[in-house]
C-alpha cells in the first residue's frame, strides 16, 4: 500500500477531533480563529479557601466520560502527579477520556493499562517515548496521538481545537486561593510555562501541591483567579528526575566538530554583534557549542541579550558572567536553572504562548537570532525529524524545534552524519516535524550545508572562509560506508499519530510499523 | 555441548558486534541476530553470516550475533576470525 495523500477527507476520516483538520502549506499559513473553550465565565460568589481532597476536587470539576484533561512535564522523568490524577479518575469510574500533557515521558509509561481498559483513548504531547512510545506505535491507541510543537499547543489551547475541560497543575507552592508557583518548596521544577496556559483557558483548574504556604504567595506563577481548587498531595514529583535522557554534555569528539562549527557559523554572521539572541537545544553538541561561543565573545567584547526556551545551567553561567542581560524560561532543564529562575530578577518564567504561539500578537521565538538544534535524521530537503527512530517508532518530542526553527533569524540542526549505522541525512525523513523551508543551516561531523534558500548566508559563510558542502553530497558519502537500509515497512492503513504544524495544520502522520 | 567450545569474539561497542558460535546438535546452521538495526540489516546481516559458513564449509553451527550497528566490512572480519578460532578448536 502506497502513503496516503494527505487531502482535507482523509485528515477528517482518520482525526476524528472536534475541529477540522488542514494539510500544511508552507505558501499559505493557516490562521486560528480564537474560539477558546471558555464560551462563559463563572460566577463562583466569594470563595475564601479551595482546599479540597482530590477526589472532590474531580467531582466538583464535573468531569465526565469523553472529556479531556491535561498535565504539564516540567518534572519529566521525576514527575508523579499524572499517576496520583489516573488512579483517582479510576476509582471514581470515569472514562473514555482524552490526555493532553504538554508532554509525556518515561514516567508516564504506566498509561499503556489505562489505555488497554478504556480510561484514556486518545493522547495529544509534544512528546511520546519509552514503552508509551511503542505502544502508540504498534497502533493500540484507539485514536491517532496528536502531536504539537510547544508554540502550537498554546496555539491550540487558545483557538479552541483543544478544548481542555480538566486541567491539572503540579505547583511546588500554592496557597489556599491556588496562587501558585514551581520555585519554592522541597519538589520545584522551576518554570511553569506550560501550565499558565492551561491553567488560563481550561474550564476547570486544579493546583496540586505538596507545599501549601500561607496567603498570599510570594511568587505568583498561576494566579487564583485561573484556579478552581487547590488540592495537598504528598508529593508532586521528584526534581531529580528533570535532568534527564536528552540534556548532557559531550566529550564525543564527532559533537566536537559539530560543536566546533557552530561556533564558526554563529561568529561569522554579521547578526554576531551586542545584542544578539540565541535558543541553543540540549544536546550534547549545542551545549558545546556554548563553551567555544563563549570564547569568542569574551574576546570581540560581545554580549547577548537574551536567552529562550529550555533553560539549563549553560546559559544561567552566561548570565552570572554576564555575558547575557536577561534569561526567558518556559521550563527549567536542572536544578541550577530552577535556582536561578527564583534568585535572579533576568530570569524571567514566561508561558508556552508567550514563547512559541504563532497566534498570539508575538510570540518570543520571532525575536531569536540564532537557534540550535538537534535531530533525529534530515533530509535532502531540509526537513527534519525529531520523533520517529530508525525503526519508524515514536520515540522523541517536537518540543520547540518548528517553533523556533521558524522564529528565528538562523536555525541551526545539528546531528551526526552516521549514527549506529545509520546515515542521518537521508532522502526523505521518516516523519516531518519541522518543514525544510524553516531551517537554514544543517552542520554534520562531516561538514556544514546551508538551504539554498539563504543566499544571503552562504554568501556570509562563505566569505568568512567556512567551507560548505550539499547534503546530497553528504548523504552519498554515508552510504559508501554503512550501505543502503532496508525501508520501513510502514502499514498506511493504520495512522497512529498526526504531526500539527505551528498553525494547525497537519504536517505529517505517522503510521503503524509493520511487524 | 561442552563449554570449551564456545567461541566469542567482538564487542558490544557502538559500530561492532559480538558473536558467539557454539556446536549444535544436529548438522543444520542456526543464526541468531539481536541488533537496534534488524529492521534495516537484519537479512543483510544473516546472508552476510550464512555466506562464510558456506566458504568455511561448517555445519552444526549456532551463530549469535549481537550488533551495534557494524559495518559489513566489521561483520565478515568479526565472523571469520570467529569461524577460523571454532574450527582451530573443535578439530
Amino acid at each position: 500500500m502506497k502513503k496516503p495523500e494527505l487531502t482535507k477527507e482523509y485528515l477528517q476520516k482518520i482525526g476524528q477531533l472536534n475541529y477540522e483538520l488542514e494539510p500544511f502549506n508552507k505558501n499559505q499559513a493557516k490562521t486560528s480563529n480564537f474560539s477558546s473553550i471558555l464560551t462563559q465565565l463563572p460566577n463562583k460568589g466569594i470563595v475564601r479557601d479551595k482546599v479540597v481532597d482530590l477526589k472532590t476536587a474531580i467531582k466538583n470539576s464535573g468531569l465526565k466520560n469523553g472529556m479531556t484533561i491535561s498535565f504539564h512535564h516540567h518534572f519529566r522523568n521525576g514527575d508523579k502527579t499524572v499517576k496520583l490524577v489516573m488512579e483517582a479518575i479510576k476509582e471514581l469510574k470515569i472514562k473514555d477520556l482524552t490526555v493532553a500533557s504538554s508532554s509525556f515521558t518515561d514516567a508516564h509509561n504506566f498509561l499503556t493499562s489505562y489505555i488497554e481498559s478504556g480510561i484514556v483513548t486518545s493522547l495529544q504531547a509534544s512528546g511520546c517515548r519509552d514503552t508509551l512510545g511503542q505502544f502508540v506505535s504498534a497502533g493500540k491507541c484507539k485514536k491517532p496521538l496528536i502531536i504539537r510543537s510547544h508554540g502550537g499547543r498554546a496555539r491550540a489551547i487558545e483557538s479552541g481545537d483543544l478544548k481542555i475541560d480538566v486541567a491539572f497543575m503540579a505547583a511546588s507552592a500554592s496557597d489556599c486561593m491556588g496562587n501558585a508557583n514551581g520555585m519554592m518548596g522541597k519538589s520545584r521544577c522551576g518554570s511553569l510555562g506550560y501550565a499558565m496556559v492551561d491553567a488560563q483557558y481550561a474550564k476547570y483548574t486544579v493546583i496540586l501541591t505538596d507545599n501549601l504556604v500561607e496567603f498570599p504567595n510570594k511568587v505568583i506563577s498561576i494566579p487564583q483567579t485561573h484556579v478552581d481548587a487547590v488540592v495537598c498531595v504528598e508529593e508532586i514529583g521528584d526534581p531529580k528526575g528533570i535532568m534527564s535522557g536528552a540534556i548532557r554534555l559531550t566529550t564525543n569528539p564527532k559533537e566536537e566538530i559539530i560543536a566546533e562549527s557552530i561556533a564558526k557559523i554563529i561568529t561569522s554572521t554579521d547578526l554576531f554583534k551586542n545584542g544578539f539572541s540565541i535558543q541553543m537545544g540540549t544536546g550534547g553538541a549545542s551545549l558545546s557549542a556554548v563553551k567555544h561561543l563563549k570564547k569568542h565573545m569574551i574576546e570581540k567584547q560581545i554580549k547577548a541579550s537574551f536567552c529562550l526556551g529550555g533553560i539549563t545551567s549553560h546559559q544561567v553561567e552566561l548570565y552570572q558572567q554576564g555575558l547575557v542581560t536577561s534569561i526567558l524560561d518556559t521550563q527549567c532543564f536542572d536544578l541550577t536553572a530552577v535556582e536561578s529562575i527564583y534568585e535572579n530578577d533576568d530570569h524571567h518564567e514566561i508561558s508556552a504562548s508567550m514563547y512559541a504561539n504563532p497566534h498570539n500578537k508575538s510570540p518570543f521565538v520571532n525575536k531569536l537570532d540564532f537557534v540550535i538544534l538537534s535531530a533525529l535524521e534530515v533530509d535532502v530537503d531540509f526537513n527534519v525529524n525529531v520523533m520517529t527512530g530508525s525503526d519508524g517508532v515514536i520515540r522523541g518530542a517536537s518540543g520547540g524545534h518548528s517553533d523556533t526553527a521558524e522564529g528565528a533569524k538562523v536555525s541551526i540542526i545539528c546531528l551526526p552524519l552516521i549514527r549506529g549505522r545509520l546515515s542521518c541525512v537521508v532522502d526523505k525523513v521518516n516523519s516531518i516535524i519541522t518543514p525544510g523551508n524553516t531551517v537554514d543551516i544543517v552542520v554534520t561531523d562531516f561538514g556544514i550545508a546551508v538551504n539554498p534558500l539563504r543566499k544571503d548566508l552562504i554568501e556570509q559563510l562563505t566569505t568568512a572562509g567556512v567551507k560548505l558542502k550539499s547534503l546530497q553530497e553528504m548523504k552519498e558519502f554515508a552510504k559508501t560506508i554503512v550501505g543502503e537500509p532496508k525501508p520501513i515497512d510502514w502499514d498506511y492503513s493504520t495512522p497512529v499519530a498526526i504531526v500539527e504544524a505551528r498553525d494547525g495544520s497537519v504536517l505529517d502522520v505517522i503510521y503503524k510499523v509493520k511487524g | 555441548m561442552t563449554k570449551d567450545k564456545k567461541i566469542i569474539v567482538g564487542s558490544v561497542e557502538s559500530g561492532d558486534m559480538l558473536v558467539t558460535i557454539t556446536p549444535t546438535t544436529t548438522q543444520e546452521n542456526e543464526i541468531i541476530v539481536d541488533s537496534k538495526f534488524i529492521q534495516q540489516f537484519g537479512e543483510e546481516i544473516k546472508t552476510i553470516v550464512a555466506g562464510i559458513l558456506k566458504d568455511y564449509k561448517v555445519n552444526g553451527v549456532l551463530v549469535e550475533i549481537n550488533d551495534q550497528g557494524a559495518i559489513p566490512a566489521v561483520i565478515r572480519a568479526r565472523v571469520k576470525t570467529g569461524i577460523e578460532r571454532y574450527l582451530a578448536k573443535n578439530d
